[in-house]
């Protein structure tokens, strides 16, 4: 039995059409995995069975130090979502509870390459000329 | 995806409590610009630009 | 599940169709016959009656339920002793949407303008939409506290509707929020299910009318705090308590309580229409018992409107209405 119920993935699935391009999904955890790592591991492993347009690589944070460094990963266990390109969309902790969907969103966000924001917020974003970083908190739900 | 300049983590408060800690998270979603500026609770998209805006000084 | 240490309990995932599915988007250009504008009860119903009757139809809506996502139990929706709203509103969002009508869901609508037969709808994303009839079930909205622990209690304590929610509060202690009718009708309600019920009011005095006063007062187990302020609400899985300020002595209080009801108004979401259409005083829109309002082709349902008692069941009946309306509108047009 998987992480998500039969119904989930195939709801999953579906909303999964809507990917257009390739998304590399890109794990870091660590050889002697704590729990929710194995858990992120084994919720990312059946998501990208769920689209033939996702790919899963699962790397080590320590034995891959300089890996995670490239990919701004600085805890485990982290999701990577990469398009054409790293946007710097990281994921650290098990998605779990409400939190999935925001996974699965931008999942599909990547995969249309497009993060469908209003031209006002597009406008504004452009005024950026310098490195943010955003870190939103949550808990799962 | 929008802007080159930004990178965003989602981060599960239960397993990082010293961010929790760090940023005197009391409630969520409780979003942290450049490691200094806070911003509690949901926003609409244009809100949050404009906060992201004022972090950097625009 | 084991892992050589802490057991860890199997992780919850609630997976939100609305919030994942996109559903067939509105066409911007070519006019639909109807476009309903609001996802409470009576929307939903509207969408279900006008889908039947093989109407080109439309709706654009911030989200799926209204209001009937702000109460945790309701027990007098025909055919449900006691149901969960959420449930519900899952129910008749999965109606809706068996329909596959075309939705503009996370719009809110700015602005709603006629030009010649044709309705415009403009939407928060720069988009503009066209139709022949349009329903507007928009709804009211709570006139919040605006205080801490508000929010995130909702549901759990802090609860804005005494005629869907005083049950769960029997034999428990509540504080209410206002000073006016609904305040005291709430106060009421929560007294037959004998709750040991605190009155609180921003202003001085006591708004409500005399008669309703008297009545409440004569039961004489209500403690009744005018001129305080709610300064916060205490509590992490339910309430716990209220702090309030005496305006007066500037003092503060803290009160044990269960639950603490919001009586101090609702707002009618009414701004984006109100240049175009009849309001009431109250900002509600004027509705005939066709759904009518004084605009050809406009209709209203639910608690947008004047429609005198504000319930799930009479919003769906209005909703019904509507559409039927609107069908009947576009019929005779055509026939002229």
């Amino acid at each position: 039995m998987g992480l998500l119920k039969e119904k989930d993935r195939e709801k999953v699935k579906k909303v999964f059409e809507e990917i257009e391009k390739d998304v590399k999904i890109v794990m870091f955890t660590q050889e002697t995995e704590c729990q929710q790592c194995e858990m992120t591991r084994k919720l990312l492993e059946e998501i990208s069975g769920l689209s033939d347009k996702l790919s899963l690589e699962v790397h080590d944070f320590v034995s891959e130090a300089g890996l995670a460094k490239n990919y701004g990963v600085d805890k485990i266990p982290a999701i990577v979502l990469i398009g054409e390109r790293d946007y710097g969309l990281h994921f650290y902790g098990l998605p779990s509870g409400f939190e999935i969907n925001v996974l699965i969103g931008d999942i599909i966000d990547v995969g249309k390459r497009n993060p469908e924001l209003s031209k006002e917020v597009t406008a504004e974003l452009a005024k950026v000329d310098r490195p943010v970083h955003i870190q939103v908190l949550v808990s799962p739900t | 995806m929008a802007s080159d300049h930004i990178t965003a983590d989602m981060v599960e408060g239960s397993e990082f409590p010293f961010l929790v800690v760090k940023y005197n998270v009391s409630g969520v979603p409780h979003s942290v610009i450049n490691e200094k500026h806070s911003i509690v609770g949901a926003q609409s998209d244009l809100e949050f630009a404009s906060a992201i805006l004022k972090a950097i000084g625009k | 599940m084991h892992m050589g240490g802490k057991t860890m309990d199997f992780p919850e995932f609630s997976l939100d169709s609305s919030f994942l599915e996109n559903a067939k988007r509105l066409e911007p250009d070519g006019r639909y016959d109807l476009l309903i504008v609001g996802g409470g009860p009576a929307a939903m119903s509207a969408a279900v009656y006008a889908a039947r009757k093989m109407m080109n139809v439309a709706i654009i809506t911030k989200d799926f339920g209204g209001q009937v996502r702000e109460t945790s139990e309701i027990a007098n929706w025909l055919g449900f002793q006691s149901i969960n709203a959420k449930d519900l509103v899952d129910m008749f969002e999965e109606h809706v949407k068996s329909f596959d009508i075309p939705l503009s869901l996370g719009t809110a609508i700015t602005e709603v303008k006629r030009e010649k037969d044709t309705f415009k709808v403009l939407t928060d994303d720069g988009k503009i939409y066209s139709s022949q009839t349009l329903i507007l079930a928009t709804g009211k909205r709570h006139s919040p506290l605006n205080v801490p622990g508000e929010k995130e209690l909702v549901g759990k304590g802090v609860a804005y509707c005494a005629t869907c929610d005083a049950p769960f509060f029997k034999g428990k202690k509540v504080v209410v929020a206002g000073g006016g009718n609904s305040a005291f009708t709430t106060a009421m309600d929560l007294l037959k299910v004998e709750a040991q019920v605190s009155l609180i009011n921003f202003i001085k005095g006591w708004q409500a009318d005399a008669a309703l006063q008297e009545k409440v007062k004569e039961i004489n187990k209500v403690k009744f705090l005018d001129y305080h302020r709610v300064v916060r609400i205490e509590g992490k899985e339910r309430v716990m308590g209220v702090v309030v300020k005496d305006r007066e002595t500037e003092k503060e209080e803290r009160l044990d309580t269960d639950g603490v009801f919001v009586e101090i108004g609702l707002l009618p979401n009414s701004e984006s229409f109100k240049n175009l259409v009849k309001l009431s005083e109250q900002g509600e829109v004027i509705v005939d018992c066709s759904c009518r309002t004084n605009v050809e082709g406009l209709f209203g349902a639910g608690d947008v409107t004047t429609v005198p008692h504000k319930q799930i069941v009479i919003a769906a009946g209005e909703g019904a209405k509507a559409a039927l309306s609107a069908y009947n509108y576009i019929i005779n047009k055509s026939l002229i």
